[in-house]
């Protein structure tokens, strides 16, 4: 019984720190945008900045590791199916920031200045978007009752996904509005579609935390 | 050494009661993603074969004296008379023989239920059975034979209506009660979970050790030579061993073909979260203990384990419960002795001129 407790702990040990992972790899990610953007834009600073995030993913992908291989003999088989699906979702947004990075700096994107405060906008609202998240896989962890009677907290998740796709609209719009090459307004609105999909990604985590309550509930 | 095939019969009996009864015990926490099915069964069959070695024997009795006024078993007189007329090896032939065909008519009858996906009484089907062969060879002019199979028609009776609903009234009460006094409390995903895995591992484990214990008895009791009087007039003299086959047949059963029952019980009546599907097992154990041991009224854990569902899923309202999947499962429980009853009649009709 001791064992099975301890090593939850250790679960939840390791489910914390691989979020942080993700959060620090954001948090490179909006920095690397932020000189991007910058009116001295450095080769050599983008280039640390994408060593972050680069180093931030591979920690959690160790982390990963890490709660997967730790699971066995915890939890009830169904909850931990949930948790690794849960912990993978959540990597997928590391993911997703060291992909975008990389074709930023591999391609020397430069985007329109009309649509950089927008972008930035979008960034530091995922940002918030994540640590709202946090909230909920916090309070799923340990005090799921009081999140599967308030389930607000997964609601604002969903409410500032829904910002980043009214900024998404507007972006869209100015983008295909500018005075450009069609090829070069859709190479832009690729590159602005990648970031909105990591909002995406964190309401789709949302939504299997919702499910995992609703499955409790039957 | 030939005679020794009959005992595969019986085998098939214990089988088809494994792959129907396993659900009683982790049909819910299979279906709910508790345990795994490997797992489960695993469990029940390592208990039931414990259950059948350390305590099945001392039930194999009980279907002896049912099935010796049926003329399934051999009586006291009719071993005398074997003794006296030098025909005793003819006797285990016979003993065996119809012990076999009992077994493998009931056997049979439990297996399409199992196929069908309905979890019925697999020993209500060797009643059903003993009494199909009784209704064709034994004499019922006798009033005790007559008393006592009405009797068993009674118990029948008892079980199909009392026991579930016996069973939802327990099972109704205790998924309320958690609800209002323990839910809240367990706020703690780990200790939610721990509370579900160690209830469901002991009350499931209990439960797998029950079917050994009570059933394991029944599937090879036909083979028994319960006449005390040192001389040999069935199959098997050894009553641990006659229990312990038993065991081992009904745990090959769980192992190989008990998924689909397991759910039916967990799934298809109605939908169970985890805590709930635990809620059930322990009021189908409360509805045996209360209603079968405090009070005499006869249970079966099939019927128990359908009606604790029913009861849980009531907690939430009239249409959670599909009640044309237990409209199908009821009539299972009628049929199924019926059925057994019915098939043994037949063949017992077709084979008089080998027990005439």
């Amino acid at each position: 019984m001791l064992i099975f407790s301890k090593k939850n702990d250790k679960i939840s040990q390791y489910f914390y720190a691989h979020q942080e992972d993700v959060a620090e790899c954001f948090e490179s990610f909006e920095e690397f945008f932020k000189l991007l953007f910058s009116e001295n834009a450095d080769r050599n600073l983008l280039e640390s900045a994408k060593v972050s995030v680069d180093n931030h993913e591979a920690a959690a992908d160790q982390e990963l590791i890490h709660i997967v291989n730790t699971m066995r003999e915890t939890y009830l088989p169904a909850t931990r199916k949930n948790l690794i699906s849960l912990a993978q979702s959540t990597d997928k947004i590391a993911n997703k920031c060291q992909s975008i990075v990389r074709k930023v700096l591999l391609e020397k994107i430069q985007l329109p200045k009309e649509v950089r405060p927008d972008l930035l906008e979008i960034i530091a609202v995922t940002e918030d978007q994540i640590r709202i998240l946090y909230k909920a896989v916090d309070k799923l962890l340990n005090d799921y009752k009081g999140l599967d009677k308030d389930r607000k907290i997964l609601d604002d998740v969903r409410s500032e996904e829904s910002h980043v796709d009214k900024i998404e609209a507007m972006l869209h719009e100015r983008i295909f509005e500018m005075d450009l090459p069609l090829f070069e307004k859709t190479y832009y609105w690729d590159v602005v579609e990648k970031i909105c999909n990591i909002s995406d990604a964190i309401e789709n985590i949302a939504d299997q935390i919702q499910v995992m309550l609703i499955e409790r509930e039957a | 050494m030939w005679i020794y095939a009959l005992l595969a019969a019986g085998i098939f009996m214990g089988w088809s009661l494994g792959t129907n009864d396993a659900a009683n015990a982790f049909g819910t926490a299979v279906a709910t993603g508790v345990v795994k099915y490997r797992t489960a069964v695993t469990i029940i069959s390592i208990l039931v074969v414990i259950g059948a070695f350390i305590m099945g024997h001392q039930n194999i009795t009980e279907v002896a004296s049912i099935a010796t006024n049926n003329e399934v078993m051999a009586s006291q007189s009719t071993v005398a008379a074997a003794i006296e007329k030098g025909t005793t090896q003819t006797l285990i032939w016979k003993s065996a023989l119809k012990a076999a065909i009992v077994f493998a008519c009931a056997g049979l009858t439990v297996f399409v239920m199992s196929y069908l996906k309905f979890p019925v009484s697999a020993n209500q089907s060797i009643t059903g059975a003993i009494i199909g062969w009784g209704l064709f060879y034994a004499d019922y002019g006798n009033a005790e034979l007559r008393a006592q199979n009405l009797g068993q028609l009674g118990k029948f009776a008892s079980t199909w209506l009392i026991c579930p609903l016996g069973a939802a009234i327990i099972s109704f009460v205790i998924v309320v009660l958690f609800n209002k006094l323990l839910a809240n409390r367990l706020s703690k995903l780990t200790h939610y979970d721990l509370l579900v895995k160690v209830g469901y591992l002991i009350a499931g484990g209990f439960a797998s050790f029950s079917i050994g214990m009570n059933s394991s008895a029944n599937v090879t009791a036909l083979y028994f030579d319960s006449i005390d009087d040192g001389i040999r007039t069935n199959l098997l003299t050894d009553a641990r061993l006659t229990a312990t086959i038993g065991g081992i047949a009904i745990a090959l059963g769980v192992l190989t073909y008990s998924k689909k029952v397991m759910m039916t019980v967990g799934t298809a009546i109605a939908p169970l979260t985890q805590i709930e599907g635990f809620l059930v097992i322990i009021a189908m154990a409360l509805t045996i203990v209360l209603m079968g041991n405090t009070f005499g009224i006869p249970v079966s854990t099939s019927q128990a384990v359908v009606g604790a569902v029913v009861g849980a899923g009531l907690t939430k309202g009239l249409k959670v419960v599909n009640f044309g999947v237990f409209k199908n499962i009821a009539i299972a429980w009628v049929s199924s002795p019926l059925a057994a009853g019915l098939l043994t009649y037949v063949v017992a009709l077709c084979t008089q001129a080998v027990f005439r």
